[in-house]
């Protein structure tokens, strides 16, 4: 259980999965965490796509400001009246207009004016609008409302391009709760049907605040120790479950194939096959396979026979009859990840990238 | 009273045996029901009810298997009768028939006693992860009710059955057992005398009384005492005669009519509404990453689903909790029929990235004193979601209440029964 609010309201993992949940359809009665977004008519248009900043704006800005031609922000929420559209991308602190994190806000910034639609692949420009949201944790609106002041202006300097709409939407602890300020110009910009701040979720005594992670891991998120730990549990329970459901449903006599993409996609809703970064991604799949492992060497001889690894097939679990099927169900209801070191740090091996 | 208790050993096997046609099958119990309901007016039952068993294959097309396949991994035999209609036969013993009303439902017919029937389905569905009840929860039984007074003249007898069990309640704190599993929470099902000293919330028993009485009533009682919002059973009064067709929470239908015809109607209707009900169900619940190719390179994902959310009327103790959780992820074997390792996350909340271990799909649910949320990822059947909760109605909380996204449920199996033709073959 995560004993700082104030510093689990800055996990961008915890954040996202908020800004998800804002956006879930819930009664107005019964909400689990208030459905600010969906109650605004705003819906998610995408997770993590990556927008390329066109042609002409590339030619424009080169050379003169330091931007990243493409960028994948966490969230695009999508007004259904007007059109109207927010990238929301999560972060654990402010930055100043010389960070190295700036770059990627100059795109967001040029990517939210009128040429939004086009980069969407809507058919025309000035279609719909943008508004870049930095969704962050307590203490640092201000500065990054001037970091990205800052940042405009420059742009508008260096190179006469316009900039979309911009602001913060800032979450912290006050009393028994998690509140969402913003300022007015979001309010309106986004239609928000409630004035600023929102109780968006209820602190209960002695219990953590984290809703059930709709994305349970992230490895291109810096995470403190304790949120890296939880993730990475869920990530394990939620391949467990995907393995557990494989094995149970399945016909016998007959043998499972698991990719360890596979897997991990299954764990994260699809999201795994976005990340672009290959080291992240080499990263998370020596864990599950180290995850993989650990699960094969608790089961007993002579079943762990069944599971083998083959490195152009992946794993593969042979269910030759029932009562395999029965022990090996059985056997893995028993497995607890939690028992694992959740911050182990996993060595690249010599052949990891045979898999397919 | 159970008179099928008393009835003599008739070899039912060789009766159902010479049918080999649907249109014996039906002619023949439709007369084997108009005997029984001439024996029932005499209050001397000779021979067991027809009874039928509402059932549910999955429902993803590709994990489809046709009805021998089906039935032969269970060690069953079936006997085509024509293109929907099968004999099932264990053993040589010839069962009942079942029919396919579509891919994803069937319904098994038999003339078995109760208790023997209960078991043999019982055990059939236990042992296939392709196989399942049809769930009636008592908020979609409140619904039907409303049809059922819609349907009915006001001066016919209705019959209700409420059944609630806080069974998780600690003040005795009574040790479950390893069979747990096998107590399906059907009434039906539980035809014994149980006789134990019960120092929690149990309740159990039967409404019979006229149309017009029960509307006016019923929502002001179950106002006033909340285990009244767990039906259980629900009688449809049968419109071409004396009795009706007793629906219990498990998918099982008894006829206590003299018309099959009419009894197989009725279950037609009840399950064209739970297809639609599921069918929304599943169209609202499954999470799923949609990916929609854009004219830049790569897909847009949008995330696509809603929530299931279960507020409870009343708080849970503390200790109630604890005891649910501990009976229901302690065990690998529970009435709920989950599986997950609870991550704690408060003395009343906890999350589990687990398994329904009935179909074998996953499911994430959160639990608290105040609520259950389940998130459904896409292919998990929405039979999950109706068993659930029928387990919380019958088991947590009577009076809980259900939503799928932001709408209420019993709306939801309203707008699902609405759209149903009843068609009466008569």
């Amino acid at each position: 259980m995560t004993s700082n609010i104030n510093q689990l309201c800055k996990d961008p993992l915890f954040q996202i999965n908020l800004a998800i949940w804002m956006a879930q359809p819930q009664s107005l009665l019964h909400f689990y965490i208030y459905p600010i977004f969906y109650e605004s008519g705003l819906r998610i248009y995408s997770i993590g796509p990556l927008l390329a900043l066109p042609p002409d704006i590339r030619l424009a800005v080169a050379e003169k400001i330091n931007c990243q031609e493409a960028v994948r922000p966490d969230l695009i929420l999508e007004s259904q009246r007007n059109r109207r559209l927010c990238i929301l991308e999560c972060k654990a602190s402010s930055f100043g207009p010389e960070s190295s994190t700036a770059s990627q806000a100059r795109s967001f910034l040029l990517i939210s004016s009128k040429i939004l639609s086009e980069v969407l692949g809507l058919p025309t420009r000035a279609e719909s609008e943008g508004m870049v949201c930095y969704l962050i944790g307590p203490d640092n609106a201000e500065l990054m409302e001037r970091t990205l002041d800052a940042l405009e202006k420059e742009i508008k300097e260096k190179v006469n391009c316009e900039s979309g709409n911009y602001s913060c939407l800032k979450i912290r602890p006050f009393e028994s709760s998690i509140i969402l300020e913003y300022p007015e110009k979001i309010k309106k910009y986004m239609n928000l049907k409630k004035d600023s701040p929102i109780q968006i979720i209820e602190i209960k005594k002695d219990t953590d605040p984290r809703p059930l992670y709709f994305i349970p891991y992230d490895p291109n998120i810096q995470q403190r120790k304790e949120e890296q730990e939880y993730c990475r549990r869920v990530l394990f329970e939620r391949i467990l479950s995907y393995v557990l459901s494989s094995i149970g449903g399945s016909t016998i006599p007959g043998s499972i194939t698991f990719l360890t993409d596979d897997l991990l996609n299954a764990a994260t809703f699809g999201i795994f096959d976005i990340w672009e970064d290959n080291e992240a991604k080499k990263h998370i799949k020596r864990l599950v396979r180290d995850f993989i492992e650990n699960i094969r060497a608790s089961i007993n001889e002579p079943l762990r026979q069944c599971i083998s690894y083959e490195s152009q097939k992946g794993w593969i679990i042979d269910l030759k009859d029932k009562g395999i099927q029965d022990e090996l169900l059985k056997q893995l209801q028993k497995y607890k990840p939690e028992e694992l070191d959740l911050s182990k740090k996993i060595e690249p091996t010599l052949f990891e990238n045979t898999e397919i | 009273m159970n008179m099928e208790t008393k009835m003599p050993d008739i070899d039912i096997s060789k009766e159902l045996e010479s049918i080999d046609s649907r249109e014996k099958m039906i002619r023949y119990f439709d007369g084997y029901s108009a005997e029984r309901m001439e024996e029932l007016d005499e209050r001397k039952i000779k021979r067991p009810l027809v009874k039928s068993y509402m059932l549910e294959h999955v429902g993803d097309t590709d994990r489809q298997k046709g009805i021998a396949e089906l039935f032969s991994s269970i060690g069953k035999e079936t006997q085509k009768i024509d293109e929907n209609m099968y004999r099932v036969l264990e053993n040589k013993e010839s069962m009942g028939f079942l029919e396919v009303l579509t891919p994803r439902y069937f319904v098994f017919y038999t003339l078995h006693h109760s208790e023997k029937a209960d078991r043999w389905v019982r055990n059939m569905v236990l042992s296939s992860p392709d196989l399942d009840h049809v769930w009636l929860s008592g908020l979609t039984f409140d619904v039907l009710w409303r049809r059922v007074a819609q349907l009915s003249k006001p001066h016919r007898y209705v019959s209700l059955m409420f059944v609630h069990e806080s069974i998780y309640q600690i003040d005795s704190e009574i040790q479950g057992n390893e069979e747990d599993e096998d107590k399906e929470i059907s009434l039906s099902l539980e035809e014994g005398d149980l006789i134990e000293v019960v120092e929690r919330r149990a309740s159990k028993f039967k409404l019979v009384d006229k149309v017009s009485i029960v509307s006016d009533k019923l929502s002001k009682l179950q106002n006033l005492y909340s285990p009244l919002y767990a039906i259980s059973q629900l009688r449809f009064p049968s419109p071409v005669g004396r009795g009706g067709h007793d629906f219990y929470d498990n998918g099982k239908v008894t006829n206590r009519s003299g018309n099959f015809r009419d009894h197989r109607s009725h279950i037609l209707y009840v399950q064209r509404i739970y297809d639609e009900l599921m069918k929304i169900t599943e169209e609202r619940a499954w999470y799923s990453i949609y990916k929609e190719k854009v004219t830049i390179p790569g897909q847009f994902q949008k995330l696509i689903g809603s929530p299931v959310t279960i507020k409870f009327g009343e708080k849970l103790g503390e200790e109630t909790f604890k005891f649910w959780v501990k009976s229901t992820f302690g065990r690998l074997n529970n009435r709920f029929r989950l599986w997950g390792n609870p991550i704690m996350l408060g003395p009343t909340k906890i999350q589990v990235y687990g398994v329904d271990k009935h179909l074998w799909k996953p499911i994430f649910l959160e639990l608290t004193d105040e609520h259950l949320i389940a998130i459904v990822p896409k292919g998990t059947c929405g039979n999950t979601i109706h068993r659930l909760i029928c387990n919380i109605q019958r088991y947590i909380d009577p009076a809980a209440k259900a939503y799928i996204g932001s709408e209420e449920y019993q709306a939801i199996v309203d707008k699902s029964s609405k759209g149903i033709k009843y068609d009466i073959e008569h």
